[in-house]
């Protein structure tokens, strides 16, 4: 058995990444391997909190179309060649119907001075100007040899009325990361949202540190919990060993419906369940991180389950697992009371936890469970 | 009874084929409903009539991907009906798992312990 706390993220630092993210309605950061199933996944994601915080539809297909401009100039030029610390980025924060898209991507130097004036091109012009602008490239240049037609940054200026933000970040070796940011806003915005590229870059520096490969914070609906387990499923699926695939997304479904079914929501007008939820990866296996607030009286309870099924070897957990399908649901049980046994026999390792005592008797719970290759 | 029901697959609910003249049971894909309790009720209440009224043999087939631990519940309230059913019929139980999948086969080998209940499982 390895020790869970080793390898996942310690439960103080899930709850200060929640309290810096906790303001937004939505976020999402996923750090990897692009792909055209992910980017369905990332959409379909979007549109579930959309329609949950009431957008309207003309955001809406805003905000939809340029996520999709922006995954596919990830899934185009990202380098599959880099080391997992320079793969592509992905973040989405929505912030009071005010969404901020950023993506970012490692970039050779010897482009960096043509996309900047590209970008500058666009920006310098008013909706007119680029409405010309757009025709004249549609007319006038072929598509590029990353199947680009150079197109969709103009359309993304013109879509979100905003001008485009950009930062090269220097590396080593004549290449740079390059963030780009489009801001969206909806008819009712209220929220003044940093999108600035030190923000941006805190949350990235922050995913590489952590070896985070996803991070969503946000309403929990059945609804999410599909299209994160798909995500996962993909972003573990480079390894190609079944069981261990398997575990993770049968780890990450209770863990995830125990969010669904148990978090509460202390200060936000509840349009559902709140939480977060982390998956990173070493060399060693895969961590599967959430966290929620619960009402301090359910504390007790559920450290004493935990510490049981911890302390528990294989035969003495079979025995509790048998002990406890029998047994009839109570009345309003959500759930078989199996989750934590079961997420132990399947990890293999013990389940790590941390409490944090909030205000108003909230407390938040995070809980790391480490499935190894 | 309705002699033949089934349930088509989801992304997150299996398909499931009760056939009553065949005496097939058969419930594959993935199984993590939000409320397991409501999705299998029809099932377990098709199968409790077909108790009553069941041919002389029945075959129960489980394929599945992934299921969640409220399903768990539920396939063990499935095997148990099955498992009264046999004590006047004769009942076949096959739990299939993908290879490399040994949790799946451990949940089969589990269940048939829980049951007391002889599952074959079969690799797919």
């Amino acid at each position: 058995m390895l020790s869970t706390a080793t390898y996942c993220i310690s439960g103080e630092q899930l709850f200060i990444l929640f309290k810096e993210l906790e303001d937004y309605n939505l976020s999402y950061v996923y750090k990897g391997i692009f792909n055209p199933n992910l980017t369905d996944k990332i959409l379909s994601l979007s549109e579930t909190n959309m329609n949950l915080t009431g957008e309207s539809s003309k955001t809406q297909k805003k905000v939809y179309f340029v996520m999709v401009e922006t995954l596919q100039n990830i899934t185009r030029h990202q380098d599959l060649t880099q080391s997992e610390e320079n793969h592509a980025f992905f973040v989405v924060l929505n912030k009071n119907g005010e969404y901020s898209l950023t993506s970012g991507n490692i970039i050779d130097d010897s482009k960096t001075a043509e996309l900047s004036s590209s970008i500058e091109k666009i920006n310098s012009l008013d909706p007119d100007g680029l409405k010309e602008y757009s025709k004249y490239v549609l007319e006038n240049t072929g598509l590029s040899d990353k199947g680009g037609a150079g197109l969709g940054l103009i359309e993304m200026a013109r879509k979100s009325g905003n001008k485009l933000l950009y930062h090269f970040r220097k590396l080593k070796d004549n290449s740079s990361f390059f963030y780009f940011n489009t801001k969206v806003h909806s008819e009712k915005s209220t929220a003044e949202l940093n999108n600035s590229p030190d923000n941006i870059m805190r949350l990235h520096d922050f995913t590489k540190e952590h070896k985070i490969n996803l991070i969503y914070q946000g309403v929990f609906t059945h609804e999410n919990l599909k299209s994160l387990l798909t995500m996962t499923e993909g972003s573990v699926s480079k390894n190609d060993d079944l069981a261990f695939k398997r575990k993770t997304v049968n780890v990450m479904v209770e863990l995830l419906q125990n969010i669904c079914n148990h978090a509460s929501t202390p200060n936000k007008e509840s349009l559902g369940k709140h939480g977060i939820l982390i998956v990173s990866s070493n060399d060693k296996g895969c961590c599967i991180s959430s966290g929620n607030y619960i009402n301090n009286s359910e504390v007790n309870a559920l450290k004493q389950k935990i510490d049981l099924v911890n302390s528990l070897n294989d035969s003495q957990l079979e025995d509790l697992y048998s002990d406890t399908i029998v047994k009839e649901q109570e009345p309003g049980q959500k759930g078989a009371g199996l989750g934590f046994i079961d997420i132990k026999m399947k990890s293999g390792n013990n389940i790590d936890y941390t409490v944090v005592s909030c205000a108003n008797s909230y407390s938040f719970l995070s809980i790391n469970a480490f499935i190894a290759f | 009874m309705e002699y033949v029901y089934e349930i088509k697959a989801t992304e997150d609910t299996p398909a499931v084929t009760l056939h009553k003249t065949n005496g097939l049971l058969s419930i594959s894909g993935k199984s993590l409903p939000e409320d397991s309790a409501t999705f299998y009720q029809p099932v377990i209440e098709w199968l409790s009539v077909y108790l009553n009224n069941a041919p002389s043999s029945t075959t129960a087939e489980f394929k599945l991907e992934y299921f969640n631990t409220s399903s768990s519940k539920q396939i063990f309230k499935i095997i148990s009906l099955l498992k009264e059913l046999s004590k006047t019929k004769s009942v076949a139980i096959k739990w299939y798992f993908d290879k490399g999948d040994k949790d799946m086969q451990l949940s089969g080998e589990r269940f048939s312990k829980l049951c007391q209940m002889p599952i074959e499982t079969i690799q797919n």
